[in-house]
């Protein structure tokens, strides 16, 4: 009847950013990121990156509402960085650490075959 | 009086040039964890009641009050992450993960179920259906069964109002019938044949000129099976024996089914997995030797055989962990009292994952897990070319 199309849930609406950072108004080094058409997924393994950082003061996310298909990462750092370098950073990392994974899993699976 | 007071000066002085290093290199600071801490740390105890210690301390500053950081970079990731493939079949597989987060493996088993493509029947033309199994019904039948073909050389739909063309759907096609007279006969998915060159069925809103060939539903330029990547592997379904429908004598199915690319996330029908899971290595420690009757009685106890009994020589014997993989923490072993709890400890590995993969037949297990990392790299890519 009135459910949103499945397809709301992955697909980024035209004219909508899929990261928006805002500043808090309250706290140095202190930002918030939403991030659209994601979830559980790319929030905990983030969050997870970010408390790995010696210079992340707290790190956490967020899914507003089952229905509103976006999170919002909080990030807040020390002052010898940024949230927004602590984001960047974080990504990086995590991205050489999938690049590493699976060339381990495919060399791996290499041997595995080799040997049986 | 003043040369002390000299002392400490200089030595806050020098402290405040070290920092932590300082700290750290004084006599009684410890360098790791103490043991009780490590073992909190690194694994999760299944007590008789419940189980303690599950969270990841994942804060680099966790335990800085101990001069112990806690951060993890790159490089000590790299050298203590191992993967172990313990068993590996056409449609499943069994392997070990060692030295990764939960996040991580938790985002590869959510990719896997629903952000992994590949192909599903998606619209079924039905051209006459006489059977006692309804047009929907039989149409969700349809979309659930899976389908061999590898979705990397298809491309998505756009939206439903899009040309329909080779590089984009999968046609197959139904028709069977009971002669009256016959008994009843069961339909099952080795009757769905794949139609390389497109539809067969005609629009029912052109009406064809005379002597063209009528409009049909998909516009293939060229057959699917006259190109390459299509010759080698050919498209079909994974289990050929799937009861689709029951006919009795006179009754007929007609039908159309075309096969598009999606996601898990839209319909579990898209999902490549029949399941995949994960999860922590068992850990079984015996606290204090367990001997004679004891041992026995240990043995006894565990339903999936994680001990066995070794002879120590002057008939003595006493209880060894043989098989703790096998262990499924039924806590069997440590019911009966505190003083089986004093004698046994059940563990699990905070950062070992056993994770396995079941695949419905579209791709083999190994790809679909680098596929789950490809797409993981690419959501990471996303998340920070798309930062404004």
């Amino acid at each position: 009847m009135n459910a949103p199309d499945r397809y709301e849930r992955f697909v980024v609406p035209e004219g909508t950013k899929k990261v928006s950072y805002e500043r808090d108004t309250k706290i140095i080094n202190a930002a918030s990121f939403t991030i659209e058409r994601e979830e559980h997924t790319i929030g905990n393994i983030l969050r997870m990156q970010l408390h790995r950082d010696p210079n992340v003061l707290f790190a956490g996310y967020k899914l507003p509402h089952p229905l509103q298909y976006k999170i919002i990462v909080r990030i807040h750092t020390t002052s010898q960085s940024s949230p927004m370098q602590a984001y960047n950073q974080s990504i990086n990392d995590l991205d050489r650490e999938l690049d590493h994974l699976k060339s381990a899993f495919e060399a791996e699976m290499l041997k595995f075959s080799r040997d049986y | 009086m003043s040369s002390s007071s000299s002392e400490d000066e200089s030595m806050s002085e020098q402290s405040n040039e070290l920092g932590l290093d300082f700290i750290l290199s004084l006599d009684n600071v410890p360098s790791k964890l103490p043991p009780h801490l490590e073992l909190f740390k690194t694994r999760v105890l299944c007590n008789n009641d419940a189980p303690v210690h599950t969270d990841t301390v994942q804060y680099s500053g966790a335990y800085a009050i101990l001069g112990v950081d806690n951060s993890v970079r790159l490089d000590s990731f790299c050298e203590n992450f191992k993967v172990e493939v313990k068993r590996l079949t056409d449609s499943d597989i069994e392997f070990d993960m060692i030295g990764i987060d939960p996040a991580i493996a938790n985002a590869f088993r959510r990719i896997l179920i629903a952000e992994v493509p590949t192909m599903a029947i998606e619209r079924v033309y039905i051209a006459n259906n006489t059977s006692v199994v309804q047009d929907e019904v039989l149409s969700h039948r349809l979309g659930l069964i899976p389908i061999r073909a590898d979705p990397r050389l298809f491309e998505y739909p756009e939206n439903a109002g899009d040309d329909k063309n080779e590089k984009n759907t999968i046609v197959f096609k139904l028709h069977v019938r009971c002669q009256v007279g016959q008994p009843r006969i069961t339909v099952k998915s080795d009757k769905l044949k794949w139609l390389p060159n497109g539809s067969e069925l005609p629009c029912e809103d052109v009406k064809p000129n005379a002597g063209s060939k009528p409009k049909t539903f998909t516009s293939f330029t060229c057959s699917q099976d006259s190109l390459p990547e299509f010759s080698n592997n050919s498209i079909g379904l994974t289990y050929s024996d799937i009861i689709l429908a029951k006919l009795g004598p006179g009754q007929e199915i007609e039908l159309e089914a075309h096969a598009v690319k999606g996601i898990g996330k839209t319909h579990a029908k898209w999902s490549p997995v029949a399941t995949a899971w994960y999860r922590m290595l068992p850990e079984v420690v015996l606290l204090e030797a367990v001997e004679d009757e004891l041992a026995e009685e240990l043995k006894n106890k565990c339903p999936v055989n994680v001990f066995d009994i070794e002879d120590i020589g002057k008939g003595k014997r006493r209880a060894k962990v043989a098989r703790p993989r096998d262990c499924t923490l039924c806590r069997e072993c440590i019911r009966g009292g505190k003083e089986w709890e004093d004698r046994v400890s059940l563990r699990r590995v905070k950062n070992h994952f056993i994770f396995t993969i079941e695949s419905t037949g579209a791709l083999p297990p190994e790809v679909l897990f680098t596929e789950a990392v490809k797409i993981l790299e690419d959501k990471c890519e996303r998340v920070i070319t798309e930062l404004s």
